[in-house]
């Protein structure tokens, strides 16, 4: 079967998808549960290969590893939905922590009140971040691509003059608790990032904004005359996405006990990645939080697992890129036939 | 619809005046003091320690910024306490139990760190015991992650290069509270407490060669330096740069005309070089903090065409070797890697022997000399 | 007047091509043959084929039955650089310069000279200035193309189909956008690739143009061909008979005339905007205003700046005597008017969505409550349309993209009305539908307007138009060029203005 373009007269040429042999029904079916199966089979499969790996310790340890990741990436799926992309994630993430870290050096509220303050003062940062990244996308029209690239180099550039590039340490025990603390057996970072799912859920099945983010991903020009108000949808996904970082960079640092001005380098890819294996369409429109948490999920239990194996560092990052890309043919096969 | 003027400005001047806050508190934040050292006693302490400026009062400011830092580096420190106090495991491993050991290193992206990985395995295979490498990309969350997913696998003990020396505390802790002890190989890290620590001596090397660097232009009225750093915030880096630029400043006849770091990458390296020849028409001396630095600039030295530069390096690398033989470096210092070395020493603290709580290596100049009479190899 | 048969076959020819686009049929087994050294134009309606009929003889879309034949033989082309190859070239109606390159690379584009793999520029420059002084362009061939007006851009087009060395050119509306005196040059330079000996195929709506220009004429009709003769034997009123055909389609209800009261709802004075040089018009409450004319002449883009989605540049709107002036669709939307688009697929609905949550769009905010959206009254309102349009689904969490044209169409539909609006833009409301969906739809439309709203109906369905419309304004060229009241309208009327303005 060819792979050519066909035109119709009404519409936009339409590009036959790969592997069309594949039953398009039953592909769609898969790619909704693809991700669930896919991590049931590896816990079964790392339960007998990798010693350890049920135990309570370790399953709660993937947790917390993953919530870092997780929590960026509800922001993160947002602006993919709406077919976009924020490429400045890890550095807003080492920004965040360095000026936590910076403000408990020299905070003088005692434990819990600077703490409190940190916290208060990494959100404002981060989320101011994010307001940069959309005012670069809305007012001076600058493709998010780019503009988060741009954010990406400048934003790093900053943690690190005001750190002078050194890791600054934080010894406020209050604010451990945060990436370090628990409540009963449960982690708090695995609190937070169930907090931050369910807000992230609210905001998309719950609230006007988040119809409108969905449609503007399916298609941004039918959305404006249906009334949406295109710009704004997009400023509000860039600030969430500012302030999830912020949460992120809060457990981080935490649980790193410091700020962390080089750090986070090439933190976006996890986070774009656990939202792309999670079935989110880069092409904006489609997906769901669940499929990212999975995602998310996927990703971090596959590297903890081949970590319990013995495998190979080189091995982990090859089978984790083939993981990714996988999910992503999936995601396409599934569609079938789609606008290009 | 908003001013967009109004609306772009303020997130940005809201993050500048953030900055200039945060920047304005860090001035005087240095990461490298131990814990409970306070800045006052970090100053006390460099101001009862007397400075030696050579006589070169010009630069005497300098040198004693970059010798207050030099006294809160690590590497510096454990120069001092070398092979002084032992640590004793209180509970040893029985003999017929086989020792599993992990070994996270901060990358495999620099061949010597390859080689302390060989080193380790090697060492591993000689005496009989189980050895995981673990690579953590150079990212140091993802380091705590193997580290904490080590010790999960229940092995007796944690070999580790750390990636930076802020971060990893609170997983050291989650090892210490099972029992699991640990050991630093090469770089290592303030405010825990290790089972022993066989580090480089980073700031001996820097001040070796840079006495040497001294003597050999002690002739000369004035030598403009290049100096291409390392891994940003990284304090290796900084003890070996420190040190170098100390010997050079109390010579009195060098003028260091740029800094910019190489993240001991080639590559970057290469970059930071480049720029800082374009921008400089009269070099005659270009620093690396380590040996792929210097072959970076090296390369951007022959791509500009410039002559009459030379350039030096640390840590003994094959391909410097072959760069001094022909002539287009100077000379390096041997950086031995003490992967294997440490794996014997876990072994024996694991069963029952005591082990000194610091060590430090001796470091070896190499000169075209040296090379040619046969009495130097490199060290990876 | 004789029609001359499709003898021989000339140097391009078609033989009972059928092509269907989403089952409905834009060409229904047409005859052409093209003879060199002639110019011949092709006429008819919107919709008629003419374009499909190029693009399919030009290599740029397949036939679904019937041959193509070059020079009497079958053939197949394999996308336009096959029917190039056979020297088959067109000059879009939307220009496709390539407008980062140079003029000498557009004019080469394929078959630059080259040395050792790398194109030869000093060659290239000079083959280029030999084919633009042909076409009688005087600019350096190593201008950027992007530099050139849109007249000389169109001449570095045809100085392409020359270097191309082709037999046949088609040309697809090549003075609509030119100003008089280089339509004229345009003109002549046909006529001088005519007597050069190549096959020159016109397609334009200018009718007194295409009678002094063209040797041969063919008229298509609803995608059938009607009549080709020699132009010396017809004249514009016989063309323009043959363009619409005495049959008229039974399926737009008939009614009485809307009794006209009431100050209007939407008045637009000398309105100028993106694709609009000046349109006037008024509505009132209970009336449907038909706007017809050619497409191209901004029946479109007058809704789009109406609605807010592109902004006017001279002009006044009044709603119901108050300044009206919508900055957005939102703007438009608050103040009871709204658009069902011309493109559903692109422009009217979220493909990806299910039909409750397209439905809903447009009106979040009455059925919430502050940011939170009230799933019980969105699912009260999904009911509402569906019962009252009657849109046929196995639920309204539907993936919107399984109904059929006609029940997508009542989506937009539902979804516009539930804003509420007092004045409704509706652009080819019943395009791309089935029969019986097209009359429920003017059903609808026609309850609406008994219902007080004042309707504004974009169509290039002539029998559509005329029936469902109280009153019709024509436009012409991005303007509003004249308005027939029910009794004054008929095809003949309609189109005079249409063309003639």
């Amino acid at each position: 079967m060819p792979t050519a373009a066909t035109s119709s007269a009404a519409g936009p040429p339409v590009r036959r998808a790969p592997l069309t042999w594949l039953k398009g029904r039953d592909l769609r079916a898969l790619a909704q549960v693809g991700p669930v199966v896919a991590l049931l089979l590896l816990a079964a499969f790392f339960s007998v290969q990798a010693p350890n790996f049920l135990s309570a310790n370790n399953l709660t340890n993937i947790l917390q590893q993953v919530s870092i990741t997780a929590v960026a990436a509800v922001g993160a799926t947002m602006v993919i939905l709406v077919a976009g992309i924020d490429l400045s994630v890890g550095s807003v993430v080492a920004l965040t922590g360095s000026v936590a870290a910076l403000y408990l050096q020299h905070a003088t509220l005692g434990m819990f009140g600077s703490a409190v303050v940190a916290v208060l003062v990494a959100l404002v940062v981060a989320t101011l971040c994010g307001l940069l990244n959309g005012l670069l996308v809305t007012v001076a029209k600058v493709p998010a691509f780019i503009a988060t690239l741009a954010t990406l180099t400048g934003l790093r550039g900053l943690a690190l003059l005001i750190t002078d590039s050194f890791p600054i340490s934080i010894r406020n025990t209050d604010y451990a608790v945060i990436g370090l603390g628990k409540v009963g057996p449960v982690p708090v970072p695995v609190f937070i990032m169930a907090i931050m799912f369910a807000v992230g859920y609210v905001i998309l099945h719950r609230l006007k904004i988040g119809r409108r983010i969905y449609a503007v991903g399916d298609n941004e020009q039918s959305a404006r005359l249906s009334g949406i108000r295109v710009d704004r949808v997009l400023l509000f996904v860039f600030v969430f996405a500012g302030f999830c970082a912020g949460v992120a960079a809060l457990i981080l640092s935490s649980r790193l006990s410091s700020g962390q001005p080089a750090g986070s380098v090439g933190f976006e890819l996890n986070v774009i990645a656990a939202v792309v294996v999670g079935g989110t369409s880069l092409f904006g429109g489609r997906g769901r939080l669940s499929g990212t948490f999975l995602g998310a999920l996927l990703i971090g239990t596959l590297g903890n697992g081949l970590t319990l194996m013995n495998v190979p560092t080189y091995w982990q990052q090859i089978i984790t890129g083939v993981v990714v890309v996988a999910a992503v043919v999936l995601d396409r096969v599934s569609r079938g036939e789609r606008r290009t | 619809m908003k001013n967009p003027a109004t609306t772009s400005v303020l997130p940005i001047a809201g993050l500048l005046l953030a900055a200039l806050v945060a920047s304005s508190c860090s001035a005087d934040v240095n990461n490298n003091a131990p814990t409970g050292t306070t800045s006052a006693g970090a100053s006390a302490a460099a101001g009862q320690r007397t400075v030696d400026d050579g006589g070169c009062t010009k630069n005497s400011e300098r040198i004693a910024q970059l010798q207050a830092e030099l006294d809160k580096n690590l590497y510096g420190i454990a120069a001092a306490e070398s092979d002084k106090a032992t640590n004793t495991n209180p509970n040893p491993v029985p003999p017929d139990k086989k020792i599993k050991i992990a070994f996270s290193i901060e990358g495999l992206s620099h061949p010597f760190l390859v080689k302390q990985k060989e080193l380790a395995e090697a060492e591993a295979a000689r005496l009989g015991v189980d050895i995981q490498v673990i690579s953590a990309n150079d990212d140091v969350n993802q380091q705590f992650n193997d580290l904490q997913n080590a010790i999960t696998q229940g092995v007796d003990a944690l070999m580790m290069m750390p990636a930076k020396t802020q971060g990893l505390d609170a997983v050291l802790g989650q090892a210490s509270a099972q029992n699991i002890p640990y050991f630093f190989t090469q770089k290592g890290m303030l405010g825990v407490q290790p089972a022993s620590q066989v580090l480089a001596p980073y700031a001996n090397e820097g001040r070796q060669l840079g006495q040497w660097v001294a003597e050999h232009y002690k002739d000369e009225d004035n030598v403009n330096v290049l100096v291409i750093t390392g891994i940003t915030g990284d304090a290796s880096s900084v003890a070996r740069v420190n040190a170098f630029e100390i010997e050079l400043l109390k010579a009195c006849n060098f003028t260091i005309l740029a800094e910019q770091p190489g993240q001991y990458r080639r590559e970057e390296s290469n970059k930071a070089a480049e720029n800082m020849l374009a921008a400089h028409k009269d070099v005659d001396l270009v620093f690396g903090a380590n040996d792929e630095a210097a072959l970076g600039a090296i390369a951007a030295i022959e791509a500009a065409g410039r002559t009459g530069i030379d350039v030096v390096g640390l840590d003994g690398q094959k391909e410097m070797f072959t760069a001094i033989e022909q002539g287009k470096a100077l000379a390096t210092v041997i950086h031995k890697p003490t992967a294997g070395i440490l794996v014997g020493e876990v072994v024996k603290y694991l069963r029952g022997e005591p082990v000194p709580q610091y060590k430090v290596l001796d470091e070896d100049l190499v000169t075209k000399e040296r090379i040619e009479t046969g009495s130097v190899e490199p060290a990876f | 007047m004789t029609t001359l048969a499709a003898t021989g076959t000339g140097v391009l020819a078609a033989r009972g091509i059928v092509k269907r686009f989403a089952g409905v049929a834009a060409l229904d087994g047409v005859d052409l043959t093209l003879e060199p050294g002639r110019i011949h134009a092709l006429v008819g309606e919107n919709g008629a084929g003419k374009s499909t009929l190029s693009k399919i003889l030009s290599g740029f879309e397949t036939a679904d039955a019937g041959e193509v034949l070059v020079e009497g033989e079958p053939v197949r082309f394999n996308g336009p650089s096959g029917a190039a190859a056979r020297g088959i070239a067109i000059v879009h109606q939307e220009l496709s310069v390539i407008r980062s390159l140079s003029v000498a690379e557009n004019v080469l584009v394929g078959s630059e000279p080259s040395r050792f793999g790398f194109v030869d520029r000093r060659r290239l420059a000079r083959e280029a200035a030999g084919y633009l002084e042909k076409v009688g362009l005087d600019v350096d061939p190593r201008t950027p193309a992007s530099r050139l007006s849109v007249a000389q851009q169109q001449l570095v087009e045809i100085a392409r189909a020359l270097a191309m060395d082709a037999k046949v050119i088609f040309f697809d509306e090549p003075t609509s956008s030119l100003p008089h005196r280089d339509s004229r040059r345009l003109l002549g330079l046909l006529r001088e690739l005519r007597d050069a000996g190549r096959a020159i195929v016109l397609i334009s709506h200018d009718l007194a143009e295409v009678l002094e220009i063209a040797d041969t004429v063919t008229v298509l009709r609803d995608g059938r061909h009607i009549v080709t003769a020699p132009a010396g034997e017809l004249d514009e009123e016989r063309l323009i008979q043959h363009m619409i055909g005495r049959d008229l389609e039974v399926v737009y209800s008939d009614h009485a005339a809307a009794a006209a009261s009431g100050p209007p709802a939407l008045v637009v004075e000398d309105l100028a905007a993106p694709g609009v040089r000046a349109a006037s018009l008024s509505v009132r409450a209970g009336e449907v205003l038909g706007i017809g004319g050619l497409v191209g002449s901004g029946r479109s883009e007058l809704l789009a700046a109406i609605f807010g989605h592109t902004r006017p540049v001279a002009g006044r709107m009044l709603l119901d005597g108050r300044p009206y002036r919508p900055r957005h669709p939102a703007d438009a939307l608050a103040r009871g008017v709204g658009l069902v688009p011309e493109s559903r697929k692109d422009q009217g609905l979220q493909l990806g969505l299910s039909m409750a949550a397209n439905i809903e769009l447009s009106s979040l905010s009455s059925i919430a409550t502050g940011p939170w959206v009230r799933r019980a009254r969105g699912r009260r309102l999904v009911e509402r349309y569906i019962a009252d349009l009657r849109i046929k689904t196995a639920g309204p969490s539907a993936p919107v993209s399984t109904l059929s044209g006609g029940n997508q169409q009542k989506v937009v539909l539902a979804k516009v009305l539930a804003t509420r609006p007092r004045v409704l833009l509706l652009d080819e409301p019943t395009r791309g539908i089935d029969v019986g969906a097209k009359a429920e739809v003017h059903r609808i439309i026609r309850r609406l307007a008994d219902e007080g709203m004042a309707i504004v109906m974009v169509s290039s369905v002539l029998p559509e138009l005329l029936n469902a419309s109280d009153r019709i304004v024509v436009m012409r060229a991005g303007r509003t060029v004249g308005e027939l009241s029910r009794a004054e309208a008929t095809e003949e009327s309609v189109m005079r203005l249409a063309f003639q303005g």
